[in-house]
């Protein structure tokens, strides 16, 4: 690092450094190039710790536009702007940032080269930023220029997989905590894991060094996969890393960085072998299927991690007798509803959009209608409904004793089959597109069933047993 | 703003420093400035919590004594609870019941398996 003077837009003189860092990456030249010049990848690297850059573009070309708004842990954004001085693939890059304020006082003008010379299949980049000019103001953002540079190239490390990696970053507007506990509760992971379409049945989640984590994948074809890990190191709420030990076989690696409001999550996956790696792309999909996991995660943390109402029961009977039980008109009436309770019949059009409609008459003589909407129907695995109050002739009403229990309900039924001819069955029940009454209700009422309001709720319930 | 009682209480509870007031009380009653010691809370903050408390039927405040002490009243808490567990009781005894069925359902498969290796 060496340093020269300048006359700066101020009186005073700043020092303008000059950074030069090299780094090796254990893949092809191509791949580490792409990650600087194309816009979508750039975003999930570019800059120090704790940024994250809500708009990223590059027209990678000589003379095109580079446009970078790096948003810091405090929510303040800088944008950079600059041009490509030289570009040639997958060789080197040269271009000029210009560092703003956010109110859009220039900081520091900068010329970054950087080269790419490959290296036994590996690439070594030399990257040299030099700050060609500086204001007054931007003498703490000089004095981290080197540190600021050092840190960007340990993030370019996680877009760029090897021969036998899967990597994806993503950026997720939920606090790290939150993120965390999306990945470390049992309830709240399955409703993202997997694809698209996928459901989860977890019986372990063990998050700790040496911890085991079991839960079956369903596809949305009815086929199952059994999925158990062992988990090898984790750091709240920064990393977990995991062998995945049923085929196929992979160690995983988490990492969370807390970017204020937002998280920033790097995912990698380590096969044994290029043809594992390359046969669980090519025949699983498996880089899709990562993103639409990852999309899952985002939607959940979106919809405000709304509390759901979730039991379930092992049954020693085979899968195909569970459902047959559930799913006929006949033997249903013969156990749904608590005891002494009759259900009668309107109908039941078991298909996807089909109707089951219903009355339940409680042993006080209380009737009650019910609605279930089938949305999705993959026997023995899964049986997905809406549910709503209702009336006589079918149509949707609130509860007659409580207008703010959610109107709609999703219901999530889940068949998993167990050793022994036996079946877990797993109810999850989510409101739909809750009003805000609707979501606290519903929300006070189940997060006490499922967790005791951390402890208050039994001191509550001892309370009224004695009163 | 919900009207029925249900709802009400339903929100009163939707807060965690007002059910941890409400876990103090089952101690016995107790002040205000009592009640605020375990928060980092100022007076009129806790006040307006047990406003909402109050408003819920969930505590009483004694006109009497002149430091107007808190009161759990069970009633609505009673509702509430038995709200809850209607949905678990919902769902544990149609697993009974679904649990009974089947082995009754098996039994009848093993006699239908058995009789023809009789004869």
């Amino acid at each position: 690092m060496s340093a020269n003077q300048s006359k700066s837009s101020g009186s005073a003189t700043v020092e303008l450094p000059k950074v030069i860092l090299t780094r090796t990456f254990d893949a092809p030249r191509e791949v580490v190039f792409q990650a600087w010049t194309d816009p979508k990848q750039l975003a999930q690297w570019f800059g120090p710790h704790h940024f994250t850059n809500p708009s990223c573009e590059i027209d990678a070309r000589v003379g095109g536009a580079v446009s970078i708004d790096m948003r810091g842990p405090d929510g303040v954004v800088y944008p950079n702007r600059g041009v490509i001085r030289e570009l040639v693939a997958p060789e080197h890059i040269v271009f000029t940032l210009a560092l703003q304020d956010d109110a859009g006082n220039a900081l520091i003008d900068s010329l970054i080269s950087v080269t790419f010379a490959e290296e036994q299949g590996k690439t070594r980049l030399t990257l040299s930023a030099r700050a060609v000019n500086a204001s007054a103001d931007a003498a703490q953002y000089l004095k981290g220029m080197h540190e600021g540079w050092s840190q960007t190239l340990d993030r370019l490390i996680d877009v760029v997989p090897n021969d036998r990696e899967i990597a994806a970053v993503r950026i997720f507007d939920a606090p790290r905590e939150l993120v965390w506990k999306m990945w470390t509760e049992p309830k709240h992971m399955a409703r993202w894991w997997g694809p698209r379409g996928f459901l989860n049945t977890i019986y372990e989640l063990d998050v700790r060094p040496g911890g085991v984590a079991h839960f079956v994948m369903h596809g949305p074809d009815g086929t199952d996969f059994q999925n158990k890990l062992v988990y090898t190191e984790v750091v709240k709420p920064e990393l977990i890393a995991y062998d995945h030990i049923t085929g196929p076989l992979f160690h995983a690696t988490v990492k969370f960085d807390d970017c204020g409001d937002q998280t920033r999550a790097a995912f990698r996956m380590e096969f044994e072998s290029v043809a594992l790696r390359t046969r669980v792309v090519e025949e699983y999909g498996a880089i899709e299927g990562m993103n639409q996991t990852m999309s899952r995660l985002q939607e959940v943390l979106m919809s405000g991690v709304p509390e759901e109402f979730v039991i379930s029961r092992t049954l020693d009977a085979p899968r195909e007798l569970v459902w047959k039980a559930w799913t006929e008109q006949d033997r249903m009436s013969q156990w749904f509803g608590p005891t002494g309770s009759k259900v009668t019949y309107s109908k039941n059009d078991l298909r996807e959009g089909g109707i089951f409609h219903y009355a339940m008459t409680a042993s006080d003589g209380t009737e009650m209608w019910g609605k279930w909407v089938y949305r999705e129907v993959v026997p023995p695995q899964r049986l997905v409904w809406v549910h709503s109050f209702s009336d006589k002739d079918g149509g949707v009403t609130h509860h007659p004793m409580a207008p703010d229990w959610p109107a709609e309900i999703l219901s999530t039924v889940l068949f998993d089959e167990q050793p022994g001819q036996k079946t877990t069955v797993t109810i999850r029940w989510a409101p739909i597109n809750p009003t805000e009454a609707e979501r606290k209700m519903f929300e006070t009422g189940m997060a006490s069933m499922n967790q005791g309001w951390g402890g208050t709720l039994d001191q509550l319930e001892a309370y009224l047993s004695r009163s | 703003m919900p009207t029925d009682q249900l709802s009400i209480t339903f929100a009163a509870l939707a807060d965690p420093t007002r059910r941890a007031i409400l876990a103090r009380l089952t101690d016995g009653e107790a002040s205000v400035s009592e009640l605020a010691e375990p928060f980092d809370m100022s007076l009129p903050a806790i006040s307006k919590h047990l406003k909402v408390l109050e408003n819920a039927g969930l505590i009483t405040r004694s006109r009497d004594a002149q430091w107007r002490p808190c009161r759990l009243d069970p009633g609505p808490l009673r509702e509430v609870h038995g709200w809850i567990e209607h949905y678990k009781k919902f769902w544990e005894e149609s697993f009974d019941r679904l649990d009974e069925y089947l082995r009754e359902l098996k039994k009848k498969e093993k006699k239908h398996v058995r009789k023809p290796v009789k004869k």
